[in-house]
């Protein structure tokens, strides 16, 4: 493909790492055509980001280009020398990284920071320079680029620095810009503004994207064509279209269907997974790179795979891809006996009233001298209301799912229900005894009922002890066992957790992420615990393992007849496990009710929104997300009063009414609630989720639109 | 739609990762080497030492290196090879002394402060401050001349000094740590107080500790040796590396031997701990082994 703005071909990447050379991408061809946006999927350790690096010259120390070439506008990027390529690339190639976070240096004001590249590879001055940049600015949709330029990255919510940075990668008016998981650290509603942007972007400016992302539903919104990474290897290369209706790669396939779908939980079905985890690249198999993981591994597979045509424009390395086409990915039911429930029972937990207010800053930070004659001091200080007034009942066996994002005072919420936190207000019960004012002391047969487990696998075990100490604490401190079956007791554990019983002597850094998850997991059980807090549990995870961890809660569930909270910013994955849903804005709930009626209308504003702005792998097209959200930052300008926090972003807010006044709960059926001022057949009911689409996913049942 | 095993999602037996060796750093390899070396010749000093500290050679006051005296001699002709090595022991007794005071007192300070946070952390920090805003030299030459010199008094001084930096780096280490979500775990279940920090936190931040009292040590060499060189720690005739410069430095043209050895073996005991502190942290460092790729 020579009229291709960037061409890799054959590129090989080999990381020096002290245990050997490991092939972090292996001989791998990808061309952008003028004007395309090419997807790079993969999960963590697929090496996506290498090749960004390898295109950028950003490659970590110890990584080098072991063969191949990357051609930009038809000129191998090697032959130029150092200084000429990074001068070359910094004018000609864009790229925006995936944490808006850190990608602004705080010391300076945004608008310098955009306006720098312009005068290094453009050689403006600064005068025009700024000029340049306000109309950037304007291009990103931000009202007053003026106000933008000169405010400090602090003063910017992340999905306006993510802007800004979209802006700064545009300052030299590139043809190509990579995106490496640009939308990953924004909540849901900003990556569908993101999204929104970058289409509209590279529609007015003929733009190319190199759109690497783990995220197939955001890839199939931004991307016409996808390349599918596994391990450093292509594993699948084909149109968007195609990709996702007509996957041949059974990794491709794998990976859709495991992604959880907006649909309301089934108590039997299971998420289906891919099993296994990734190889070791230091010692790579010889054959198919995924024939481990890959249930239709048969003869043949243990050679090396080539890359074959599977379709128009479609390639896959995978020999058996036409025969297997017609068969479905695996997928199970319940394991286990079941836990059979005719209805819950009385409440195990009873929240009512609960408020949570953290006082900002040191010890002195309220205190001020308020001018008068004499002048006084006075100590307010400032607050934030992390939880403002929560009422919430969890029965015997069931899950309930909390849904927000962040800085809803989500985790706070779980945190307050194991007393992690102490509540400012409000009364928390556990099966009929009161434990918001309980001394710690009295809180011990609490503890060993009610459990939790994070989100963060990496930080969730301590770093210096096995997996055996780990596990073996709580049954120690609980006396769930006399000392010479605990041993016994951890292999049990384990196994419950389908981990092996050998497990126990390993150290957390043996572990990969979804087996630390696991054994979490396992911690969380050793009390014998009847509630367990989920913390986002497996947004940390990536897509193939997270299914398991979340069929694996499923499972437990139904054995143990345990009740959870499952806190997530994924309503999709809240949707696969929960019974009821509570969705969170700003410490109140907007909607509660069982996981039917929150999928279902009536909506609450906030609510559609956040159902509208998931992004889907089905293919439907998405709802005009424009008129379902006022252009505010999350939490922006809300009422300090007791009007509704979703006032600033609500596009159906009544003024006058919704700022000054508490929303009512109203009430469509039985246990379902919905807090806003709308009357009942006013409140918004236009979402209709888009008809399953894909052969490879089994079910995909859309939730019942309003007809 | 064939319903598959259990084993479907059972995770395999992933092939244990290699614990893989990683090779130790090459200054904490030299570091380690010489820091060795030197505290074994302060040990077996009396065995090395080819002279009494003290001994005195009265015809050969001022004798340059040579074979009979390796670094000379000094004004009252004691064999100043003799001199240094005997230093060694008085130098990394202090220095040591004075490290192991302040990580005891400033190790569980900095543990409380920052687990406890709120007003504790206020009180034991401000103590602190004020404790730092003394000049070092005026708070020991403080507590020394209220009483009789010694040795071990000079080391506590020099350790209390030091606790207000141990203090403040345990506490921010404590900080970062109790927001880890096993501590967090561990709160679920009910653990106290103590078995938390003791358990949990504590075996997590003994890198960044190691490595501050490994670079402590040196910090209270040099010190130890300014308050002999002022006349407020070891007192003559006691060898010792700061003592023998202060009291040869009016002989600095005439026989800059004198100076030259002590400075020399303080210098080399300085770099050499700070390598191996150094090469510590690189090698206690969990990112240094981070799986890369």
């Amino acid at each position: 493909m020579d009229d291709a703005l960037l061409s890799i071909e054959n590129l090989t990447v080999t990381y020096d790492t002290l245990a050997g050379p490991v092939t972090a991408v292996d001989d791998l061809s990808l061309a952008i055509g003028p004007g395309r946006a090419v997807g790079l999927v993969g999960e963590s350790g697929s090496g996506k980001s290498t090749v960004a690096g390898a295109v950028l010259d950003l490659l970590a120390p110890g990584a080098a280009i072991d063969g191949g070439r990357i051609r930009f506008e038809g000129t191998d990027l090697a032959s130029h020398d150092r200084a000429t390529r990074r001068a070359l690339l910094g004018r000609r190639i864009g790229s925006v990284f995936q944490d808006p976070f850190t990608s602004l240096n705080p010391a300076i004001q945004v608008g310098d920071q955009i306006a720098e590249p312009m005068m290094v590879h453009l050689g403006v001055g600064a005068s025009e320079a700024r000029a340049m940049t306000l109309e950037r600015l304007d291009e990103m949709g931000f009202a007053r680029p003026a106000e933008i330029a000169g405010a400090y990255p602090h003063q910017l919510s992340g999905g306006m620095k993510q802007r800004a940075l979209i802006a700064a990668a545009l300052a030299c008016e590139p043809k190509l810009i990579i995106l490496d998981e640009p939308t990953t650290a924004l909540d849901v509603t900003i990556e569908a503004q993101i999204i929104d942007l970058l289409e509209r972007l590279r529609t007015e400016k003929g733009l190319s994207y190199l759109f690497i992302s783990h995220n197939l539903g955001v890839v199939r919104r931004v991307c016409e064509e996808v390349y599918v990474l596994y391990a450093g290897r292509l594993m699948e290369r084909a149109d968007t279209d195609a990709l996702f209706d007509r996957p041949s790669h059974p990794y491709t396939r794998g990976l859709l269907a495991s992604l959880p779908r907006l649909q309301p939980p089934h108590r039997v079905k299971r998420l289906s997974t891919i099993p296994g985890e990734l190889p070791d690249l230091l010692a790579p198999p010889p054959g198919c790179i995924f024939e481990a993981r890959c249930p239709f591994s048969a003869e043949g597979c243990d050679r090396p795979q080539t890359i074959r045509v599977a379709g128009v424009r479609q390639m896959t390395r995978c020999h058996r891809h036409a025969e297997i086409a017609g068969e479905a990915w695996p997928s199970r039911a319940r394991l286990g006996h079941d836990f059979s429930r005719k209805g819950f029972g009385d409440a195990l937990v009873n929240v009512v009233g609960l408020k949570k207010r953290f006082r900002m800053g040191g010890l002195f930070a309220g205190i001020k001298l308020k001018p008068g004659l004499p002048p006084r001091i006075v100590n307010a200080p400032p607050v934030v209301k992390a939880v403002a007034g929560i009422d919430l009942v969890i029965r015997p066996g069931e899950v309930v799912g909390l849904v927000g994002e962040s800085g809803s005072g989500k985790s706070t919420l779980g945190r307050l229900l194991l007393r992690l936190e102490d509540p400012t207000e409000g009364a928390v019960e556990y099966d009929g005894l009161a434990i918001e004012r309980l001394p710690q002391r009295a809180l011990r047969p609490f503890r060993k009922e009610a459990q939790i487990v994070f989100q963060n696998a990496d930080s969730s075990l301590n770093p210096r002890k096995t997996v055996g100490e780990t596990l073996r604490r709580p049954l120690a401190l609980f006396g769930i066992v006399p000392a010479r079956e605990r041993a016994k007791r951890v292999g049990d554990l384990l196994e419950m957790v389908r981990l092996p019983r050998a497990y126990a002597t390993r150290y957390p850094h043996q572990l990969s992420g979804g087996e630390k998850q696991r054994v979490a997991i396992a911690r969380a059980l050793a009390t014998e615990p009847k509630f367990i807090v989920c913390d986002e549990p497996v947004s940390a995870l990536d897509v193939s393992v997270q299914a398991a961890v979340v069929n694996l809660l499923a499972d437990l569930r139904d054995e143990l007849g345990l009740s959870y909270l499952f806190i997530s910013h994924d309503l999709a994955v809240v949707a696969q496990l929960s019974d009821r849903i509570a969705v969170m804005y700003r410490g109140t709930f907007a909607e509660t009710g069982t996981a039917d009626q929150v999928l279902s209308p009536p909506f609450h504003p906030y609510t559609l929104v956040l159902l509208a702005s998931a992004p889907r792998v089905d293919g439907s097209a998405m709802p005009d997300r424009s008129a379902l959200l006022r252009d505010a930052a999350p939490g922006a300008g809300a009422p300090d009063g007791d009007g509704c926090p979703f006032f600033a972003r609500c596009p159906s807010r009544i003024e006058g009414t919704c700022d000054e006044l508490p929303p009512p709960r109203r009430t469509p059926a039985k246990g379902h609630a919905i807090a806003c001022h709308l009357k009942l057949d006013a409140l918004p009911t236009r979402f209709v989720p888009a008809a399953p689409a894909m052969g490879a996913a089994p079910g995909a049942v859309a939730s019942a639109g309003p007809e | 739609m064939a319903e598959a095993s259990v084993d479907l999602e059972a995770a395999p037996i992933a092939p244990r990762r290699r614990a893989r060796r990683r090779p130790l750093p090459s200054s904490l390899v030299a570091g380690g080497l010489v820091f060795a070396a030197i505290i074994l010749v302060a040990i077996f000093a009396p065995l090395i030492a080819p002279y009494p500290f003290d001994e005195m050679h009265i015809r050969d006051r001022f004798h340059a290196p040579s074979l009979t005296y390796l670094a000379g001699t000094d004004e009252y002709g004691r064999d100043v090879f003799s001199r240094m090595i005997y230093g060694a022991r008085l130098s990394l007794f202090m220095g040591v002394l004075a490290t192991l005071v302040s990580l005891v007192i400033g190790v569980p300070l900095g543990l409380l402060s920052g687990y406890m946070r709120g007003a504790v952390d206020e009180a034991v920090m401000r103590i602190l401050d004020i404790m730092m805003a003394f000049p070092p030299i005026m708070l020991v030459l403080l507590i020394i001349t209220l009483t009789e010199p010694s040795l071990w008094k000079t080391s506590v001084a020099v350790g209390f000094l030091f606790v207000p930096a141990i203090a403040r780096l345990m506490r921010s280490v404590c900080l970062d740590l109790a927001g880890e979500e096993y501590v967090l775990a561990a709160r679920a279940r009910g653990e106290g107080a103590s078995y938390i920090l003791l358990r949990e936190i504590l075996p997590n931040a003994w890198p960044p500790i190691i490595v501050e009292g490994s670079l402590r040590v040196t910090f209270a060499i040099l010190l130890a040796a300014v308050l002999s060189f002022l006349g407020f720690g070891i007192q003559p005739p006691a060898a010792d590396w700061g003592l023998m410069i202060a009291q040869a430095r009016g002989y600095i043209e005439r026989a800059p031997w004198i100076v030259l050895a002590p400075g020399l073996a303080m210098c080399v005991t300085v770099v050499a701990v700070n390598l191996f502190g150094d090469g510590l942290r690189e090698y206690l460092d969990p990112r240094m082994s981070a799986r890369r790729g």
